[in-house]
């Protein structure tokens, strides 16, 4: 008798346990991979907002050529940060909204836009294989067009290539003479 | 008396079946196990759902950061005085409320429409001063053009944005609640300064000089070569791209182009010069640089010119004073 009871308690225990695990296992899992999903949003916000220079001083064409702000080379290094972080892996590539310097060329000086970095995440550590369920993560920033020295008008100073400005050729050199018609 | 026999009423025989079963229920393990379960699930329930408060609550403070900061920056963009060239605090208001309207309005947004939000905009005295209560004066929203239409350059501004959340809905999801104690309040503050749009002619090392020779009279004309250089010690961004040489009528004698800097950090623009025709006589000629907006954006003729005569001919008879008494 005393020995059926004491089978009949193990048997309880391991179908608790049993019954125990997998909820135990949900629990780790989902809390690192939260900690996973917080680790890659901080990342894409952190990139992101490096980026808003560029976006916003998107009618500067002079800051532009300089610090190569098309779409696609700030999406590239918007990508490019995010594979920096270790936890971003089975991660997709970036999308920019705006995603074309078309759309964006349409936007004036003072002018409020929104713009939208999202990408396609797989679970990592809930559903550690490839192929699994996805979901997508998204930062956003409501900026606008930052004035520039066309909007006031002001001459910019000519750059050569790399951005920096030539060297000043006077436009006419001493010994050079240019005539003009005298007013009668 | 007939004592009436029998089965008990219907709903006797459901109560005593009801107590019968709790007993047993309660004497099972199963039931034991069911009724912990039922006891735990609220308190999960609770933590999951204080820890996605928790998320909604910094998300909605980051939004906060975020809408403020960017509407300060929009200020320092847009509200830049300049002599004779006033901006428009009409279009800076805008754009800072349109700014903290839709970032704290979208449907990433948190509660939507259910947040209220007003700002206070402060006059910062003495940049400097580490202290802020007393070194700044503050206007309510109501007073934003009026506060925006008074910026001069160099001016340090403060942006405060208040975000009153109804905490019922912060919480449960349930629409807002007009009750103080029930509103979540976050507040951020931005600071920015007001900048200063690039007026060359107002910098004090910026001067042309000229130095005007008249050559030999050719065909009834006299060739005069005019130099000028332009120095600048400053870092200068904007420097003149046109030189205009005209007569004393304001006619155009000669105009220049690509008068670009040797160094664009300090330097100067030597030998430039153009040789031009002038009639017999004394001609007024004056260089202007900068005009029509390329440099001073008043479009004035300001201090970015010089003045020199240039005589062609026979050389002016000398005046003698009078003298006294005659």
């Amino acid at each position: 008798m005393k020995q059926s009871l004491q089978s009949r308690q193990k048997g309880a225990a391991l179908v608790e346990y049993v019954l125990v695990l997998p909820l135990v296992l949900v629990l780790f899992l989902g809390a690192l991979e939260v900690f996973r999903v917080m680790s890659i949003k901080q990342t894409l916000r952190a990139a992101l907002k490096q980026e808003l220079p560029c976006l916003t001083h998107w009618r500067d064409i002079a800051y532009g050529e300089e610090h190569e702000c098309s779409i696609v080379q700030i999406t590239e290094r918007l990508t490019s940060t995010l594979d920096s972080n270790p936890f971003a892996r089975r991660v997709g590539p970036v999308q920019l909204v705006p995603n074309s310097d078309e759309i964006m060329d349409t936007l004036l000086y003072g002018d409020v836009f929104e713009v939208i970095a999202e990408v396609e995440v797989e679970f990592g550590f809930l559903y550690p294989f490839e192929g699994g369920p996805t979901f997508t993560l998204r930062e956003s920033y409501v900026t606008f067009v930052d004035s520039a020295p066309d909007y006031y008008e002001l001459n910019n100073l000519p750059l050569d290539e790399s951005g920096k400005p030539l060297p000043g050729e006077p436009a006419l050199l001493p010994g050079a003479p240019a005539t003009a018609e005298p007013t009668p | 008396m007939r004592i009436r026999s029998g089965a008990p009423h219907i709903s006797v025989r459901v109560g005593r079946a009801i107590a019968v079963a709790l007993g047993r229920f309660a004497r099972d393990q199963w039931g034991v196990e069911t009724a912990e379960v039922v006891l735990v699930v609220p308190l999960l329930v609770g933590v999951v759902w204080s820890a996605l408060e928790i998320w909604q609550i910094m998300s909605l403070r980051s939004t906060v950061r975020n809408a403020v900061s960017q509407a300060a920056r929009y200020v320092t963009a847009y509200a830049s005085p300049a002599p004779d060239r006033p901006y428009d605090p009409g279009q800076v208001a805008w754009g800072v409320e349109k700014i903290i309207e839709d970032t704290l309005s979208r449907s990433r947004g948190i509660m939507g429409d259910a947040l209220q939000w007003d700002i206070v905009w402060y006059h910062v005295y003495d940049p400097s001063a580490p202290a802020w209560d007393e070194n700044i004066l503050g206007y309510p929203m109501g007073e934003t053009i009026y506060f925006l239409s008074g910026l001069q350059c160099n001016d340090q501004f403060g942006l405060k944005l208040r975000v009153a959340a109804p905490w019922r809905t912060v919480l449960f999801g349930l629409k807002g609640t007009t009750d103080r104690e029930w509103v979540l309040r976050l507040y951020d503050t931005a600071v920015g300064a007001v900048p200063c749009t690039p007026v060359g002619c107002e910098f004090d090392d910026f001067n042309p000089e000229r130095d005007i020779t008249v050559e030999d009279p050719i065909d009834g004309y006299c060739r005069a070569t005019i130099r000028w250089r332009f120095k600048w010690e400053a870092p200068f961004t904007y420097l003149p791209q046109h030189v205009w040489i005209v007569d004393e009528y304001g006619e155009l004698l000669d105009l220049t182009t690509g008068v670009w800097p040797q160094d664009a950090v300090a330097g100067a623009i030597p030998g430039n010069q153009v040789t031009v025709r002038v009639p017999d006589g004394t001609t007024d000629v004056t260089i202007v640089a900068g005009q029509f907006n390329e440099l001073n954006p008043s479009n004035s003729w300001g201090e970015c010119q010089v003045s020199a005569s240039i005589h062609c001919g026979a050389p002016e008879p000398t005046r003698t004073p009078t003298p006294p008494g005659l």
